[in-house]
């Protein structure tokens, strides 16, 4: 293995190492069974289970109209917050630990240092956001199968889930670098999920109210975009998935920038 | 002497908005010889690790050249850093991982394994811990665990910064020991510590930076003899006929305590015992008054070293 290879892998392994880290792990997997739980025993009287409940599988993941009956969604929208969270931890904890100094006497290359850092939070927000994608939907398959049906489920629609998995998963991991980058600028965990949060929810919201035109360059609608891969209806304005894609990515390629040069630049002058 | 850290006209000042900079180390010329243990000392706030921090590129110099192992620093330190172990500061690891688990994912980062691990933990007494997570460890364990990071790449070259800080006597002791074979097999230990007792015992050479800019340098035996006057302590049962008798004799004489201070050479000592004895008065101590580092110290940077760890 290369160096940048054994620098991701510790990476990684200290991510992973994270007690925050762990528990967010565990928090979600308990909501994948409490999930799985509530189908099965909400399921028991045919009576009472309508065409959206999460016991018909078609209903994981609907194509078109923006997704917006999927139960897919609703682990979606955990997993962004989760991978925030997640995100800004790993990155803001060595400041405040001074744990930094201790690594980067070992890997003096801060450039290479965040590029691992980055890469290894996007590869396991990645994989752990897939998983649980599957943990979640798999815990309603008891529902599915003893109260539920499978209908609709053809080839196209796996493939369609399949996708739609795919692209969370890349939204999951695009959340957990731009955490990382905003914590590793603020040098603190805490500055990180407050400017994410002002962002997300005061920020992007007035905008769009005070200036609807620039709702297609904010990140809350490309992201809305993206998922479901389909230009969002009613929105006053036509933005496809490949530019709402391309438009996340280069916001992300702008943080990160700025994140690396601030890094590069810092003077790490005391532990805590 | 090949010198493996060379620093000239090393500057560095602390940008504080709205506010006048803090210029923290102020065109600092130092040069470490390869080999043995080099003492760096300097009162609280002399710029001691922020020089240290400049070195191994933690902080970025404002003017000035460095040079470690040869090559430029920070520009190659990608190079030199598997050849550097260091300490800075309390060192930093991870609480949630055992003391192992912590060398092991440092180590994997320059593909050291386990044995080396096993060998680090060894050399500085933390085997019987190194399972137990870090969270768990006193201030003098977590010292030691640092130094056995430092140690974990074999280095040629070891910089550390008040490596014994919370050890116990016994500890000290060891890691004396441990520094000076270091230094003994040709290894450079670079050793910063307030403890000038320790770094008068373990060093070969020192330096004194005070106020970021260097004040003296030199090997140990030959800055001390440089700054010491010579004279010989003599303790008397009756100081005040020894003072008259000494004074009488045309010598320079002083009190200091219960002693008497004669500024002669040690040499010479046998002249001080005979007219005492002349004179009916024994003599029941008698030594060469050395000057120690601290002395040397204090006389140089009007502050005690010890007053750095309270502040």
């Amino acid at each position: 293995m290369n160096s940048f290879g054994r620098l991701l892998r510790v990476e990684m392994r200290r991510a992973m190492h994270r007690r925050f880290v762990r528990w967010m792990i565990v928090l979600a997997l308990a909501f994948c069974a409490l999930t799985g739980v509530m189908a099965f025993l909400s399921s028991r009287d045919p009576s009472k289970v309508g065409s959206d409940h999460p016991v018909h599988m078609a209903t994981w993941w609907t194509s078109g109209g923006g997704g917006g009956d999927s139960i897919l969604l609703t682990a979606a929208l955990f997993l962004v917050f989760g991978a925030a969270m997640c995100g800004a931890s790993v990155g803001g904890a060595e400041w405040r630990a001074g744990t930094i100094t201790t690594v980067l006497i070992w890997e003096p290359s801060r450039v290479r240092l965040y590029a691992a850092r980055a890469a290894s939070a996007a590869i396991m927000a990645f994989l752990i956001g897939f998983a649980l994608q599957i943990v979640f939907l798999a815990s309603t398959l008891p529902g599915v199968f003893l109260n539920g049906s499978t209908t609709g489920t053809d080839g196209d629609w796996w493939i369609g889930l399949f996708l739609a998995t795919t692209r969370i998963s890349v939204i999951t991991a695009m959340i957990a670098v731009l955490a990382v980058s905003i914590a590793t600028i603020g040098r603190n965990t805490s500055a990180a999920l407050i400017g994410i949060a002002v962002w997300a929810f005061v920020a992007e919201r007035t905008i769009a109210g005070l200036k609807p035109g620039w709702a297609r360059f904010l990140i809350g609608e490309n992201v809305a975009t993206v998922v479901p891969w389909t230009a969002l209806e009613d929105a006053g304005f036509d933005r496809p998935p490949t530019v709402a894609l391309a438009t996340l990515l280069f916001y992300l390629a702008v943080i990160v920038v700025i994140a690396t040069s601030t890094f590069v630049r810092r003077d790490v002058a005391a532990t805590s | 002497m090949t010198a493996v850290i060379e620093i000239e006209g090393l500057r560095k000042e602390y940008r504080r908005r709205g506010r006048t900079g803090k210029v923290a180390v102020q065109g600092l010329d130092l040069s470490v010889p390869e080999g043995g243990v080099f003492g760096f000392l300097g009162p609280n706030g002399s710029g001691k690790t922020t020089t240290i921090r400049c070195l191994l590129g933690l902080v970025r110099a404002s003017a000035g050249t460095m040079s470690v192992l040869g090559r430029r620093s920070p520009g190659d330190l990608r190079a030199t850093m598997p050849s550097i172990g260091a300490i800075v500061e309390t060192p930093a690891l991870f609480p949630t991982m055992t003391g192992r688990e912590n060398l092991e994912l440092l180590g994997a980062m320059n593909g050291i394994g386990p044995l080396r691990v096993a060998l680090s933990l060894e050399s500085v007494g933390l085997a019987y811990r190194a399972d137990d997570k870090v969270n768990k460890y006193s201030l003098g364990m977590r010292q030691r665990l640092g130094l056995a990071a430092a140690l974990l790449k074999d280095p040629e070259l070891l910089v550390l910064d008040e490596p014994v800080n919370g050890l116990d006597p016994a500890g000290i002791r060891e890691i004396r020991q441990l520094l000076q074979r270091l230094g003994a097999e040709g290894r450079t230990v670079f050793l910063s510590s307030h403890l000038l007792a320790e770094v008068e015992q373990t060093c070969d050479s020192v330096a004194i930076i005070d106020d970021g800019r260097l004040v003296l340098s030199g090997r140990v035996d030959e800055v001390l003899a440089a700054a010491s006057k010579p004279s010989v302590l003599v303790g008397l049962d009756d100081t005040d006929a020894g003072f008259l008798v000494l004074a009488q004799a045309g010598l320079n004489v002083e009190r200091d305590g219960a002693l008497l201070r004669i500024r002669i050479q040690p040499s010479d000592a046998s002249h001080v015992t005979k007219l005492l004895a002349d004179a009916g008065l024994y003599v029941n101590e008698l030594r060469p008054d050395a000057v120690s580092l601290e002395d040397l110290f204090l006389s140089i940077t009007g502050r005690d070293a010890t007053e750095e760890v309270a502040a």
